[in-house]
């Protein structure tokens, strides 16, 4: 029988079956992997007639032809008309993709000849579980079959589905064909023509996958995508069953959420906020209460100033009104770090963190500390979203991460960018939302930041016995090295240098002017040396005084008594203004050591350089005006014994 | 509209594809020299078997490791272009488990360059593929070892016999178990195909992606041998390293 030949192509490929289902008063539309699962399924909702209306197909087709479907306005007339209406417009859409019309005659399987084996699906605690995982979030088939392990194939398959009928959850296709050959993938975004290849999951020659986001599991034309989300948020294809005149709902409704339980939040130890972090928390609050829906704003500290736990209070806030906030970043680090410090502050039964190599947590958390290629994973879901350091590498230029952060975010769901140095899109998001930028010019100790200041000269000769610094560089390192415990980060732009400046430095050591400083107290490190940590950890230390790095040290490295130096500081496809401001914030964040010296040594002054400069006298000049820096400033500095 | 501009722009300014591995310019679907440069870094230092290819450390000139010594392989020759170690470990897994099936034609292409390299004179009658079961072929959409022998194949102009080897048994990943552990956990695990009917007598290529401890392609080899191929040279992308063990000298 026919009904047979469909279930037995569904098993052995992915392919899905757009069928319709006739009962009394009432006529349902949708698509399925396991379509007999369906058809047995419905015939206990008093559903007699099942037509499969086309063979079964990829995903990426069928759902397209079922949106199109959903579109068009055939809700009134009998279900023979109905039926009719459907089998003509599947034929206009498969022809219209170049493909075989739908069969003459639909083939009517009538509920009393369906036979299915027996229910073998999870009990309700398991599929609640499951539904508790796709909340919010956007997963393949692969990914959720990870989570929930013991489960096989067929049963999650057959479990998905029944949450799609009940209308718990949705179907996506991963990609589908926007217009033409044009091709658009629903969890990067990425919109191309893709090389089409043969795909033994569906049996198509013309299959094809994303190549943007294969990092996150290979997604292809054929793979569904299921999210627990009712709000879509766009013109994106989320199937769920057309269904007129009755409900489906099977199984008892979803346990009412438990109502938001006050939520206290502490700062760790015993900081206080400084007035400009006040400030600064104060507006932030009132951007959360009063700010447009969907808005953007911006905070825009000083490096050291203590942005992260400004957003605590809106955060809190957010948490006590029983909604969901995401704090992302693109570095991993970050979220390694911020995750103990958020949990912290709002407990850790509130609080998961997710980034590449950690567990996936089943249920659903208010709030989340992802890395931003996580957030990948997740769909109409945050009401709030927090971006730390999201001019950090590779955020700025990686569309697919900034389409991740928007698709996180519920319709009307707000974001906040936390950045030391915003990047030229921030700045235009942050005032097409009209909101003010709110910023933190001073550090808590009161002190400014240190000024760079600018040495025009080539730092490095090449001599016949190998590579020299410049006396005058040499002398500044030394001058600096004289004050107890000093330190210096030296940052080159390339990796070939780390080494060719250690060993210029090395066979300086012992002659004047760096008399004083042994060759070992010499060390390089950069992206590529397994030891990075290490010595990281021993420079930190104090074990030895002069590390030259690559920007792989630009950000969340304190040291404390750190001095900068940045030769070749105009080669501006790697020294740009955020990265030298970033560099330079390294100095003076410690209490004990408010003040540093940063150089940036080249041949001639870059662009970057000015502006890297500019934007900390700014900060500054800022925070002298409000009245942030600390009266005695000046005097302070002059009395500290180094 | 926007989408129309995106297709436009698609067409006439098609992405700009460099090296498939790091995005450098250059020719498109051909890995950079700078990759490849790395690729030759990471086997400096080290020997493969003159038998079955993986590498040694710590050697000097040709040598039969011991396992080879111990347990002769049925297959003539087994070689792999690169240690499967750092960026080629990565190369592979992407290759395999984040659906870069592209990279089969770079991969291919330095597979059947190292063919041209090591057997100047040798024909093969055909190209056989290490079959995946069809649950894992269906679950990944493609077998990686079935591409690159096409790309091979369609190179060296040698006929593809895909159907010659068939998984009948569907084993576990073999990512965690020790040497011994892989053996039992592919006996059996294949059979004949109808193709390999064809290939009586004959000299074949067999492909794998990547060649750790041998068990895959021994059984293989068995099977093959059982249906009456004559000679069976393997070839893989990566071959495993293997450090602190004392391979006998020639």
């Amino acid at each position: 029988m026919e009904y047979i030949t469909i279930m037995l192509s569904s098993e052995q490929r992915l392919l899905f079956q757009l069928y319709a289902a006739q009962g009394r008063g009432k006529f349902l539309f949708f698509l399925s992997p396991v379509p007999l699962f369906d058809f047995n399924y419905l015939a206990g909702k008093e559903f007699d007639l099942f037509f499969p209306v086309v063979s079964p197909l990829p995903l990426g087709l069928a759902a397209s032809i079922f949106k199109d479907l959903c579109g068009t306005n055939f809700k009134k007339g009998s279900p023979k008309l109905l039926l009719e209406k459907i089998r003509n417009l599947c034929s206009r859409e498969l022809g219209r993709r170049g493909l075989p019309a739908a069969q003459e005659e639909v083939a009517v399987i009538p509920a009393a000849e369906i036979v299915y084996p027996p229910d073998t699906l999870p009990g309700y605690e398991e599929l609640h579980e499951l539904e508790s995982l796709l909340k919010g979030r956007l997963l393949s088939l692969g990914e959720i079959q990870s989570v929930v392990g013991f489960w096989g194939k067929e049963i999650l398959a057959q479990a998905l589905q029944l949450l799609c009928l009940e209308g718990k959850t949705a179907l996506l296709p991963a990609l589908y064909r926007k217009k033409g050959s044009l091709v658009y993938c629903q969890r990067c975004g990425w919109e191309g023509i893709p090389d089409t290849h043969n795909c033994a999951r569906c049996g198509s020659s013309e299959c094809c996958s994303c190549p943007d986001c294969g990092l996150l599991g290979s997604l292809s034309f054929c793979d569904p995508l299921y999210t627990g989300v009712d709000d879509n948020g766009g013109d994106e294809i989320c199937c769920k069953p057309l269904l007129m005149g009755a409900s489906l709902s099977k199984t008892a409704p979803l346990r009412k959420a438990p109502a938001p339980r006050p939520c206290r939040w502490t700062l760790p130890g015993d900081i206080k906020f400084t007035p400009p972090q006040e400030a600064a928390a104060q507006h932030l609050l009132k951007f959360g209460r009063e700010g447009k829906p969907g808005g953007t704003c911006l905070v825009w500290a000083a490096c050291g100033a203590g942005k992260t736990e400004v957003s605590f209070p809106l955060i809190a806030e957010m948490l006590n009104q029983g909604k969901k906030v995401l704090f992302a970043s693109p570095r991993r680090d970050v979220v390694l770090e911020i995750a103990p410090r958020l949990a912290l502050a709002f407990g850790r039964e509130r609080t998961a963190a997710l980034y590449g190599g950690s567990s996936t947590p089943k249920k659903e958390f208010p709030l989340l500390a992802a890395t931003t290629h996580q957030v990948l994973r997740f769909y109409h879901n945050f009401d709030l979203v927090i971006l730390d350091e999201g001019d950090a590498y590779p955020f700025p230029e990686s569309r697919m991460l900034h389409y991740g952060v928007e698709k996180a975010r519920c319709s009307g769901g707000k974001l906040v960018y936390l950045t030391a140095t915003p990047t030229s899109w921030m700045l235009a998001q942050a005032r097409k939302s009209r909101v003010d930028i709110i910023k933190i010019p001073a550090r808590p100790h009161g002190f400014p930041l240190p000024v760079p200041k600018f040495l025009k000269i080539a730092p490095l000769q090449k001599t016949r016995m190998g590579y020299e610094l410049q006396r005058q560089v040499l002398e500044i390192a030394a001058e600096l090295l004289k004050k107890a415990g000093s330190r210096i980060f030296l940052f080159v732009p390339s990796v070939a240098l780390t080494s060719l400046v250690g060993e210029a430095l090395r066979s300086a050591a012992g002659s004047y002017p760096l008399e004083h400083l042994k060759p070992d107290s010499v060390q390089w490190t950069h992206a590529g040396d397994r030891d990075r940590k290490l010595k990281r950890e021993r420079f930190f230390a104090g074990e030895f005084p002069l590390l030259v790095t690559t920007t792989i040290m630009e950000r969340g490295v304190t040291v404390p008594r750190v001095n900068v130096l940045v030769l070749e500081a105009a080669q501006e496809g790697i020294f740009d203004t955020s990265t030298l401001v970033q560099i330079a914030g390294r100095c003076g964040r410690s209490p004990d050591y408010p003040t540093g010296e940063v150089w940036f040594i080249s041949r001639e002054i870059s662009r970057s350089m000015r502006e890297a400069r500019l934007q900390i006298m700014g900060m500054n000049k800022e925070a002298q005006r409000k009245g942030y820096l600390r009266g005695d400033w000046e005097e302070m500095l002059g009395r500290i014994v180094f | 509209m926007l989408s129309a501009i995106t297709g436009l722009k698609a067409l006439i300014f098609p992405e700009s594809k460099g090296c498939p591995l790091c995005g450098r310019r250059g020719a498109p679907h051909q890995i950079c020299p700078f990759c490849l440069q790395v690729w030759a870094d990471l086997a400096e230092g080290l020997v493969p078997c003159t038998k079955c290819g993986r590498f040694y450390s710590g050697q000097e000139g040709e040598m039969i490791c011991w396992e080879c010594r111990e347990d002769e392989p049925q297959y003539m020759i087994s070689r792999g272009v690169a240690p499967f170690e750092g960026p080629v470990r990565e190369a592979v897994h992407y290759f395999k488990f984040c659906g870069r099936r592209e990279l089969a034609y770079p991969f291919g292409e330095l597979m059947a360059a190292l063919l041209v390299q090591l057997f100047p004179f040798r024909s093969f009658s055909a190209v056989v593929p290490v079959p995946l079961h069809i649950n894992r072929l269906r679950e990944r959409g493609y077998n990686q070892a079935a591409l690159l022998a096409g790309v091979i194949a369609r190179i060296l102009k040698i006929p593809l016999q895909e159907e010659a080897l068939l998984r009948v048994r569907e084993t576990p990943s073999q990512t965690s178990l020790s040497r011994q552990e892989r053996e039992a956990n592919m006996k059996n695990a294949f059979i004949p195909g109808k193709e390999a009917l064809l290939l009586k007598g004959k000299r074949v290529l067999l492909v794998d992606d990547v060649y750790t401890t041998g068990a895959t392609v021994k059984e293989c080899c068995q099977v093959l041998a059982s249906a009456g191929v004559g000679e069976v040279y393997v070839i893989a992308l990566a071959a495993g390293v293997v450090k602190d063990k004392n391979p006998k000298e020639v």
